[in-house]
């Protein structure tokens, strides 16, 4: 198949016209279509693969900066503070008027906030051609449907008579959606529901196989990689509560990656693999905390602001059982991620950067997961003239630990055909 | 919780030894004299004694004591170390291994300056022991003057008073004297050959010295000091010569047109005064029997050191001493003026005073006089020399000399400085003025023993009981006007300590005081008491029977704790029977209030603080009316429906319309008034005491009116005043309008936008601190008699520089201590700042005499505290929220509730720090609180009983006894 270098072309200039928005690139352990472990094995007379995947969310739940699980909507603070809210009113609110200088007691004008969420979908499909010289070039494109549902308020202010209590009860948390609808009625505290694709992207690859004339390891596979992520994604709707950008919201990226796989007595393999990811830092408009007791889900203040993304590393340790029985092959995935910490500079001298900047959302995050998976290539089975030769892939991820991330037991299933 | 350091126990441990008394702290109460060990007695005595802000020297009043002579303790955070600093054999005068002229001799005086200690011993009675290196105790050094020469030239008597002086130059450096008050040779001080010998101190360079001479110690190996006994009058080195007091001169300083009789042998006090550099000389004087009416004496003495002389001035000029209701001088026959003490003192914004024990009268009739004598700097348009030549500077100011703003050259304030001598009679203050009467004209059990002073509060010891009034130490603060003078002192107070106290001092970081006891060579020192020691979720009963364990008792923290906190001394208005005044503690929690009898008459006729036997006495309605009630309840506990209704309780006030007094108690859901069927409260003749006493089945709380969110109470004038956060209503005080309030009640004051987070109301003034700010009722109103509605809009709103708006706090510091009597003139600070910008800023006010000049535009007026010239900055800025603010003007306590994760605290504001303006929290002392239990804090209020600071909150009471 010969790919129209046209269409591509302008396929990548439509994307990069969605290049302006950025947030922080959200943790959630969806894969991305180019994801090393959804790579298909390179058949013998080949050149074109195509590859399509889905992932279907079992469980989800979110891990707090403590590495605890909790709710989803938990994932940066326990409780959502109203009374730090309100502190981040203009002076001249007559809510604040009321509240201003009541104090936080630590549940005094708290949320617990749950939520239900969803993911519906992940999936993707992706396009690879192999060039001489060992060498791949790529295209991805990820589509995702996601619902975040059943979100509820739960007021932990003390029920008694106290003058702070009551003030609080009557003027904030008794009708907390009201007061936030006539506080910032675009701000949907509801939960939403998304479907949409993620972010384009396209990799060149090189892959080398080095044949070992040892008596237990018989062949090292190295790799290498480089990619560009195109924001084509959907993006965070600042308006949403927890709302998730299909990709990495408007910003494009660079990946690189590498990996080493080890092949011992032809139906052992093991391998290290790392992809690093440098996310280029934008400006838009977007939701910032101004006051520092206040809680990620209720910021009511937007603001232009320019941000410059932490460093994204992900390693894969893997080892597998490889063709033990015709083209089935089994093997445990370990996946580690690690991004940075984002920052935010204002485009305003209303509001301090470092106060913005302690914003959870921005932190450090981390994920953790094992996948295991199964694999049958049907090389072994076909005719080596068959047209169509497929690579069925089955999958199932079992998160296990993280910080900040809403980490999803899924099940998925991935097809790849070999032209 | 008191410390006893037994100084006598020590006194075993061997040459210079020191003990740390730490371990002995925690649980100790006050031991009396009378039960400290027989052999503590009579081992050694204490003469004189000494206090500075960080250590205190005793001398021992008979000999015997060795090398405990003299004593010194170091009042140390970590402990008190003590002792004896008189070892047999030391340095003297650079000679080693010479025997100590201190070694176990009785000492006659002490003095403390320029970190030199210096001691008169009672064999060498004219002789000054200076120790040069006083902490090395291998290389301790004396140095010692020749015997002083009164003013002929002739061995003096003795010395009968010590002072040093530090004076600068005009080249920046500074030069040390001490002057000595020398009698007559074989007469007494007051004769006409005494006088005052001036010792000046040369530091020589170990270079210049001779191979003879054997220097001392590592540290002072290059500079040896050299005491030069200087002719005072002609200022000869080594001349030896006192400069004559001048009694019988016709005219001098203290002689008024020859009409002084006689100075009282050997009493004189002088005092240095660092800021005027000008020595002050206190006597005792008695003018002539034919003495006219423009004849007398000074007993109060300027005094200035010039090329090494020592120049006597008056302190006013001979015009200004007619009439004889001047403190420090009288005309006219047979007067007495009597000072017996003098003090430098300096308010917060740099205006010098003269604090001066005595006055018109014989002795025994001035000891319990103390005034404030603002004191004229010439400083600011004169060079030094001028100035320091000046015989005007250090006079005293006239009266209505107005305050110059002096700033450095960093455009940084220098000072306030009043350059205005008193030139006419009218400049002077008469001793009924209360500008400087200390302690407002109140009285105190006896008389004065000691006087210490910081930042704008004075504070005196007193030795013996009296006026119904047990001794200790006694506090009064300055009330300072918009310029910064002093305009009013409040009345004295108690300041924690109920025994005699010969001398004391008070630590100018922690807020303890280390005090002597009257008759006992006792040191003790008050602490802020530790929290209890449990194990988490440990249920035990308070350990002791203090004010703590009942209000953890009556309040447990699971129940809320206290939720507000109010003092009423037994001068309140309803409180004050003449048979049986009472002071009342009042806890409030959540449905519960408690009256707590802080202090009460006995039959004795004196007033008897209480500081124990609380959980003992704790009495109900129920249990009174069964007659099952402890004898003598000290605690009365109501907790009833109607205090039910009321949300948390957090503010309570005391009224009375002069026959009829109520308590008064709000909280978020309103007013309830404790009353009976017909809506009287109890008899103020007879007191609140009949409370305790009687069957109060009668007796029930009533909700009063429909008010919610009730941010304070007054009651004033025959007035209840409910400030809720919209509103300010009045309510008539008498039994039919507490029964029908809805009938009589009026709304004075309503809110347009903003929220009312405090105020208050005295006779025809209210101020309350709002969202939008800081606002009294216009000019021309009286809120007494105000028959409509007032909006806030058409209230004065008071400018306070650099604020955000909000001010949230309000604390009045008011002559009479009552809160409602503010607008006589008085001290207002009022806190400003919000959560959202985490800072607090404390402006300092001054509240005009709106009784005497209505409510005009200068009613409020704004202390010039501007540490920046053209910069206004308040008086206190700290870099977070704090939601309590209280001072006694020598320290500052602030504190903040828990606030999301940040753990409350209560800390305390040293005074050096004030004068940063800028306060961060690692520069204050944290007080203990309950460790991770504490939440809230919601009041810190002083015992007026005891004069205990109390922090109140959920954990309970936290004091410093």
């Amino acid at each position: 198949m010969v790919i129209n270098k046209n269409k591509f072309f302008y396929l990548v200039i439509f994307c990069l016209l969605f290049v302006e928005k950025t947030e922080a690139i959200f943790a959630i352990n969806v894969f991305n279509p180019w994801d090393i472990n959804l790579r298909p094995p390179i058949w013998c007379d080949t050149s074109f693969q195509i590859t399509g995947y889905d992932e279907f969310g079992l469980k989800a739940r979110g891990y707090n900066p403590d590495n605890d699980k909790v709710n989803v909507m938990q994932l940066w603070q326990p409780t959502q503070d109203a009374l730090a809210m309100i502190q981040s009113l203009p002076a001249t609110n007559p809510l604040r008027n009321i509240l201003q200088n009541i104090q936080d007691d630590g549940v005094r004008g708290h949320f617990t906030v749950t939520g239900k969420f969803d993911l519906n979908a992940s999936a993707g499909i992706s396009a690879r051609y192999h060039l001489p010289y060992n060498i791949t070039i790529s295209a991805h494109l990820p589509f995702y449907a996601m619902k975040l549902k059943n979100v509820l308020f739960q007021d932990l202010t003390l029920d008694d008579d106290s003058t702070e209590n009551l003030l609080v009860r009557e003027n904030l948390t008794d009708n907390f959606l009201q007061v936030m609808e006539e506080l910032d009625p675009s701000l949907d505290l509801t939960g939403w529901k998304r479907t949409g694709v993620g972010d384009f992207a396209v990799f060149a690859a090189w892959q080398g196989s080095y044949c070992q004339a040892k008596p237990i390891l018989k062949n090292v596979d190295l790799t290498t990689r480089l990619g560009v992520t195109l924001p084509s994604g959907l993006r965070t709707n600042e308006d949403q509560i927890l709302s998730i950008p299909f990709g990495y919201n408007g910003s494009a990226g660079l990946w690189f990656g590498a990996g080493i796989t080890l092949n011992w007595f032809d139906y052992i393999r093991g391998g290290l693999d790392f992809e690093f990811l440098h996310l280029f830092g934008n400006s838009r408009f977007q939701r910032i905390k101004i006051q520092r007791d206040q809680t990620d889900l209720l910021f009511l203040t937007k603001v232009y602001a320019h941000t410059d993304y932490g460093f994204t590393q992900q390693y894969n340790l893997y080892f597998e059982g490889y063709r033990f029985f015709h083209g089935l092959s089994a093997g445990m995935i370990y996946q580690f991620w690690r991004h940075g910490e984002d920052k935010l500079a204002l485009f305003t001298n209303l509001y301090s950067d470092d106060i913005a900047n302690t914003a959870e959302k921005l932190q450090e995050w981390t994920m953790h997961q094992v996948i295991f998976k199964l694999n049958y290539d049907f090389e072994c089975d076909l005719d080596a003239c068959s047209k169509l030769k497929p690579n069925i892939f089955v999958f199932y991820k079992l998160p296990f630990n993280g910080t900040r991330a809403i980490l999803v037991n899924t099940v998925g299933v991935a097809i790849t055909l070999n032209f | 919780m008191i410390l006893n350091v037994v100084l006598l126990a020590l006194l075993l441990i061997p040459h210079m030894a020191t003990a740390n008394t730490e371990s002995n702290r925690d649980d100790q109460n006050v031991q009396s004299p009378e039960t400290q060990e027989p052999e503590q007695k009579g081992l050694y005595t204490v003469g004189v004694s000494l206090f500075t802000s960080f250590a205190a020297y005793t001398g021992a009043a008979v000999p015997g004591s060795k090398e405990y002579s003299i004593v010194q303790h170091f009042l140390t955070p970590q402990g008190d170390r003590v002792g004896g600093i008189t070892p047999p054999r030391v340095f003297v005068n650079y000679i080693p291994d010479q025997p100590n002229p201190l070694y176990d001799k009785k000492i006659l005086h002490l003095n403390y300056g320029a970190n030199k200690l210096a001691a008169v011993a009672a064999d060498m009675p004219n002789v000054i022991c200076l120790f040069d290196n006083m902490l090395s105790t291998s290389h301790q050094s004396i140095i010692t003057t020749p015997c002083l020469n009164d003013a002929l030239g002739n061995e003096a008597q003795e010395i009968v008073c010590l002072e040093t002086a530090i004076t600068g130059t005009s080249d920046s450096s500074l030069h040390v004297y001490t002057i000595a008050a020398v009698a007559a040779h074989e007469g007494f001080f007051g004769d006409e050959q005494s006088g005052f010998s001036l010792i000046k101190h040369h530091s020589i360079k170990k270079e210049e010295l001779t191979k003879d001479t054997i220097t001392i110690g590592k540290s002072s190996a290059k500079i040896e000091l050299n005491l030069d006994t200087l002719d005072a009058v002609n200022g000869i080195e080594f001349g030896n010569k006192a400069i004559p007091i001048g009694v019988h001169e016709i005219s001098s300083a203290i002689n008024i047109n020859n009409g002084l009789e006689s100075i009282a042998p050997n009493v004189v006090d002088m005092c240095w005064h660092p800021n005027i550099e000008r020595l002050y000389i206190a006597l005792h004087i008695r003018t002539k029997s034919d003495a006219t009416s423009q004849q007398g004496g000074r007993a109060l003495l300027v005094a200035r050191i010039h090329n090494d002389r020592l120049l006597l001035d008056p302190i006013a000029s001979d015009e200004l001493c007619y009439g004889n209701d001047k403190i420090f001088g009288a005309v006219g026959p047979n007067q007495e003026v009597s000072l017996h003490k003098i003090q430098p003192f300096i308010t917060s914004t740099g205006i010098r005073y003269l604090l001066v024990l005595g006055g018109h009268g014989a002795p025994e009739e001035t000891k319990q006089s103390l005034y404030a004598l603002p004191l004229a700097h010439r400083g600011y348009d004169k060079n030094r020399d001028e100035v320091m030549q000046d015989q005007l500077h250090g006079t005293l100011a006239a009266r209505s000399a107005i305050p110059h703003v002096i700033y450095g050259r960093d455009k940084t304030l220098t000072a306030h400085l009043l350059t205005t001598p008193a030139t006419s009679i009218n400049d002077l203050y008469s001793s009924s003025d209360a500008v400087i009467c200390i302690g407002n004209n109140t009285q105190l059990p006896n008389d004065i023993t000691d006087i210490y002073t910081t930042g704008d509060a004075v504070f005196v010891g007193v030795a013996q009981p009296g006026n119904g009034q047990q001794p200790g130490i006694f506090h009064s603060q300055a009330i300072l006007d918009g310029l910064g003078r002093i305009t009013a002192w409040t009345c004295w107070q108690r300041f924690g300590i109920e025994v005699g106290v010969a001398k004391f001092s008070i630590n100018p970081t922690r807020y303890n005081t280390s005090f002597l006891y009257s008759d006992f060579p006792l040191l003790n020192l008050t602490q802020w008491k530790k929290p209890l020691k449990r194990k988490k979720n440990e249920q035990i009963p308070p350990p002791d029977d203090l004010l703590e364990g009942l209000i953890e008792t009556v309040f447990p923290q699971e129940n809320g704790g206290l939720q507000g906190l109010a003092d009423f001394s037994y001068t309140t208005p309803g409180l004050n029977s003449p048979e049986n005044p009472v002071s009342l503690l009042i806890a409030m929690g959540q449905k519960k209030i408690a009256l707590i009898q802080t202090s009460a008459k006995n039959k004795n006729g004196m007033i008897n603080n209480h500081r124990n036997m609380f959980l003992n006495t704790i009495a109900t309605k129920e249990t009174l009316n069964r007659n099952q009630a402890a004898e003598n309840p000290k605690t009365l506990v109501f907790s009833d429906d109607i205090l039910g209704t009321l949300g948390s309780i957090t503010c309570a006030t005391i009224g009375t319309d002069g026959i009829q007094s109520w308590l008064f108690v709000g909280g978020a859901r309103g007013v309830a008034v404790l009353c009976n069927t017909t809506g009287n409260g109890w008899s103020t003749e007879h007191g609140v005491i009949s409370l305790f006493e009687n069957n109060i089945e009668a007796m029930t709380f009533k909700k009063c009116g429909n008010f919610r969110f009730i941010q304070k109470l007054i009651c004033d004038n025959n007035n209840l005043y409910v400030i809720t956060n919209k509103t300010v209503e009045r309510i008539p005080l008498s039994p039919t309008s507490i029964m029908k309030p809805e009938l009589t009640s009026q709304t004075i004051v309503k809110t347009s936008t903003e929220m009312l987070f405090d105020g208050s109301v005295s006779g025809p003034l209210v101020i309350l601190a709002s969202s939008n700010g800081l606002l009294h009722n216009p000019p021309g109103t009286d809120i007494r008699s105000e028959n409509k509605t007032l909006s806030t809009t058409q209230f004065k709103l008071i400018k306070l520089p650099g604020s955000s708006g909000c001010v949230y706090k309000l604390f009045f510091v008011t002559r009479t201590r009552h809160e409602h009597d503010f607008a006589f003139g008085s001290q207002l600070f009022a806190s400003t700042g919000s959560l959202s910008e985490n800072k607090t800023d404390i402006f300092r006010l001054y509240v005009d005499n709106a009784f005497e000049h209505g409510i005009h535009e200068e009613t409020v007026q704004v202390l010039n505290d501007h540490i920046y010239k053209n910069k206004p900055t308040p008086f206190l800025s700290f870099n977070n929220f704090r939601s309590n603010f209280v001072t006694d003007g020598s320290h500052y306590f602030s504190s903040r509730s828990q606030q999301a994760a940040e753990k409350p605290f209560f800390n305390l504001i040293p005074q050096e720090i004030i004068k940063k303006v800028f306060v961060s929290d690692h520069l204050c002392y944290q007080m203990p609180l309950q460790g991770h239990k504490a939440k809230n804090i919601v009041k810190i209020v002083q015992n007026s009983a005891t004069g205990n600071w109390i922090a109140a909150g959920d954990f309970g009471i936290r004091t410093n006894e």
